[in-house]
């Protein structure tokens, strides 16, 4: 029996005695919803082997690691297989390519902290993209350096369960409506070399475009962030590292736009890289396939890296016939 | 793998040149400052906070007053505090101010002006420092100019503490209260403080008056948990899905405003974005006070269901513009000086309240236009004479919703030169990129869609008779429930609510 006074006082519970049962329900529906989510895989998006910020962890502990590192932006990472051309190059090899990453001071000394000087010939191979040399890359920063122990702990034994929570993006929800769950599918198999093996299904070579065209909008190629790269890829060569660059691999209608609205002049980039001591690839102008418009296939970067292991293993051999390298200064 | 994340946002956002600041400080002065590690409600750590909060709370709910205060005050300086504790020493200053003003106003009646003076003073002097001076240095910059002089003053870029707008406004209503006589003074510092600090208010309001929440705090309150827990699953729902969801997108508008289908998009976009952010946050605040036993009162009540711009103030931020109207518009003179005077301090009621918001011109714009759409509708009786015509109601909730949009340009762009460019385009009809703009941005359409539908089925039902279905009731959990993990599996990018900034 409701006292007559609290009936009409704003204290009293509307929903009457029942508030924590109805609370219980609540949280039990809610609880069932997201299991089914996790088993179902209802989220398109899947990480294998790793996510993306547990290989960023596994990279920030190289140290004196490999002696040839690819670098770049998630292009890079796609398009550079260590695993495959090991056996051609003969020596130990990282992809320290990571999503988005633009190349800034803070990027070369962690390159440096990868590639391991003293073997007889440190290779360095840059995957160039506009992005790469854009405000609207990533610069490299603490976070992708130091990772707090609650942080290493979770990613190292829960990675991929979190990875199961994470949410749809607007993309995936878009993808699932028009596609339903069986035929939509986007695949990050990380490896714990570097490389990403990415898949995207159903493969759309125009998905990228527009995201693309709107980045070059604000933001076009940096002539400092260009200058600062060529400075270090001078600083590089007179100690002694051989500096392979080439435009990262990517689709036809991708190289034409950014040519068209990045404000990035390949020939003339490939010159100053050139003049700056490093060795530029061009040899392997094949019409790359992708699954988005921007990372290539497995296959596509299979067959890349095997040609670009037969340059780089050339010009190592030609530095090596030149004589053993002369540091002229300690790598910074 | 998702396209690489990139920088949108007030940081990067170029336009056109504003009216009355230069090029280089083309970004709302004060917007974007550093509120990374506040403890916001959509985060892992506030989950951590409140898990501990309530089996605290448990306890300690049945406890004496002082033990509750004690506790609610330091709960509330620990999430507080976790964000920047320096500004502790600020809350802690705001507080014993005013709580000792009120003591010696009852102490001392005849020097009550002088009291209520330095109050004022003491809760001004922090808020323009923090939240005015840029903005001042700049004005007066920009008049140097203007006079052939130099200017190039260097900006203070403080750190703007989060909420000082909502507590130093919730402090002195409460001291002009004890000096109007119409509220007691507490005497007991843990009392105020626990009023003052609480943290479902504490940094984006609702702007609570102490005649309110004091005798709530005194006793021991039933814990409304259902009630409670609604509140917040909507209020995340309205967060995370509606408002993040559209936030990405607004960014993008704003940056590179482009045709006509464009700019009105922009517009719908970040007049929902503002809404589902706030309102989100204030329903999980109700809803937390709730879980307490405090009931916080009404903040919003569907304002893009107002049907002239009144009932949209009526409806819009609730705590706010009552506070507006019994500390500034009732003092300057209410209506009580004739009808023209009203129309005055209201106008002037409204550019406070815009510059409340914010210190920028497109605040003061903001608050300038929506003087005058309330001046014009009082003038000519409009929205009365509309609601006569077939569809009368619909129609002046089409052009009450139009004169919020335009008002939203000016509140969201980054100068006001950019929100006439962007109102010139929407008015020049040209909707020749319309079916790419909505295809590029179709998930955010749906949002707003989902928007519309919500407020549609509230307008609908607001004009039938109420009655409870035993079924719905018995559903309600399960909804609710639905809701809540779609709030986890639709979540937008993490952002800080929009209103931290004010």
């Amino acid at each position: 029996m409701i006292a007559p006074e609290l009936v009409n006082s704003p204290h009293r519970d509307p929903s009457g005695d029942d508030g924590p049962r109805r609370l219980a329900v609540l949280i039990a529906v809610a609880a069932s919803v997201m299991t089914g989510y996790v088993l179902l895989g209802v989220r398109p998006h899947k990480d294998v082997r790793m996510t993306d910020h547990r290989l960023t962890m596994v990279q920030a502990d190289w140290v004196d690691a490999a002696d040839v590192v690819f670098t770049g932006d998630s292009r890079s990472q796609a398009a550079y297989v260590p695993s495959a051309i090991s056996g051609t190059v003969g020596c130990r090899l990282l992809n320290f390519g990571q999503q988005g990453r633009r190349y800034t001071a803070r990027y070369f000394a962690a390159i440096d902290r990868v590639l391991d000087e003293r073997g007889s010939i440190p290779t360095i191979v840059m995957g160039i993209t506009p992005l790469s040399l854009s405000e609207n890359g990533l610069p490299y920063s603490d976070q992708d350096e130091i990772f707090d122990p609650i942080d290493r702990w979770t990613t190292t034994h829960l990675d991929l369960f979190l990875a199961s929570l994470q949410p749809m993006t607007k993309w995936d929800a878009i993808g699932l409506v028009r596609h339903g769950s069986h035929r939509m599918r986007r695949i990050s198999d990380c490896e714990p070399d570097g490389w990403v093996n990415i898949e995207r299904l159903p493969a759309d070579p125009t998905a990228e475009l527009p995201k693309y065209r709107s980045d070059f909008q604000q933001h076009r190629v940096d002539p400092d962030l260009e200058a600062g790269l060529l400075r270090q890829v001078a600083k590089w060569t007179t100690a002694g590292v051989l500096v392979v660059g080439e435009r990262s691999p990517t689709s036809r209608a991708m190289l034409e736009l950014e040519d068209q609205l990045s404000g990035f002049d390949e020939q003339d980039f490939a010159r100053r890289f050139r003049a700056a001591g490093g060795r530029w690839f061009d040899g392997d102008r094949a019409a790359f396939d992708t699954w988005d418009g921007s990372h290539v296939t497995r296959d596509a970067a299979l067959s890349h890296s095997a040609k670009l292991a037969t340059f780089v293993l050339a010009e190592r051999t030609a530095s090596a016939l030149r004589g053993p390298a002369i540091r002229a200064e300690p790598l910074q | 793998m998702p396209p690489a994340p990139h920088v949108v946002g007030t940081a990067t956002r170029s336009g056109h040149r504003p009216l009355l600041t230069p090029a280089k400080r083309d970004v709302k002065i004060g917007q974007g400052r550093e509120t990374n590690g506040a403890v916001i409600f959509n985060s892992f750590v506030f989950c951590i906070f409140a898990a501990i909060f309530f089996l605290g709370w448990i306890v300690i709910a049945r406890r004496s007053p002082n033990v509750r205060w004690l506790y609610l005050t330091v709960a509330s300086y620990v999430f507080y505090g976790y964000w920047n504790y320096r500004f502790l020493l600020l809350l802690t200053f705001c507080g014993l101010a005013n709580f000792t003003t009120a003591l010696a106003i009852e102490r001392w009646p005849d020097r009550k002006r002088i009291f209520l003076a330095l109050d004022l003073l003491a809760n001004l002097a922090p808020l323009a420092l923090f939240k005015y001076a840029d903005f001042a240095i700049a004005t007066y910059d920009d008049l140097a100019r203007l006079a052939g002089g130099q200017g190039a003053a260097p900006l203070l870029r403080l750190t703007l503490p989060i909420g000082i707008s909502f507590y130093t406004f919730m402090g002195m209503s409460y001291v002009i209260d004890v000096y109007r006589g119409e509220l007691r003074a507490t005497r007991n510092v843990l009392h105020f403080m626990a009023f003052l600090s609480l943290f479902p208010h504490l940094v984006a309001g609702p702007i609570l008056r102490a005649s309110h929440l004091l005798p709530q705090l005194t006793v021991p309150q039933r814990a409304r948990l259902w009630d409670g827990a609604r509140l917040v699953v909507s209020g995340y729902f309205k967060k995370m899905v509606i408002a993040d969801g559209l936030a990405g997108a607004v960014d993008a508008l704003f940056a590179s405003p482009g045709g006509s289908s464009h700019c009105w998009l922009a517009a719908m976009m970040f007049g929902a974005q503002i809404y589902t952010d706030f309102s989100g946050y204030t329903d999980i605040a109700r809803g937390l006070g709730r879980f307490m036993g405090y009931d916080f009162g009404e903040n919003f009540d569907h304002p893009y269901l107002a049907t002239s711009m009144r009932e949209f103030w009526q409806r819009w931020h609730i705590s706010l513009s009552s506070w507006f109207r019994d500390y500034v518009y009732i003092p300057l003179g209410g209506s009580r000086r004739g009808p023209r005077r009203a129309l005055l301090y209201m106008a002037i009621t409204m550019l406070v309240s815009g510059l409340w918001h914010g210190a920028a011109w497109t605040y003061v714009v903001w608050g300038a236009l929506h003087a005058t759409f309330v001046v014009l509708e009082r003038l000519t009786g409009w929205p009365a004479r509309i609601a006569r015509l077939p569809f009368g109601r619909h129609l002046c909730l089409a052009l009450v919703l139009l004169q919020v949009l335009v008002t939203w340009v000016f509140f969201r762009a980054a100068s006001v030169g950019q929100a006439g460019h962007m109102l010139a385009t929407m008015f020049r009809f040209d909707f020749r990129d319309l079916r790419e703009t909505l295809l590029t941005h179709q998930y955010e359409c749906f949002l707003l869609l989902l928007l519309f539908a919500r407020h549609a089925w509230v307008w609908r039902m607001s004009h039938r008779p109420r009655r409870e279905i035993p079924t719905l009731r018995f559903l309600e959990p399960v909804f609710f429930g639905v809701v809540l993990a779609a709030c986890l599996i639709l979540r937008g990018p993490g952002r800080d609510f929009v209103y931290f900034q004010f």
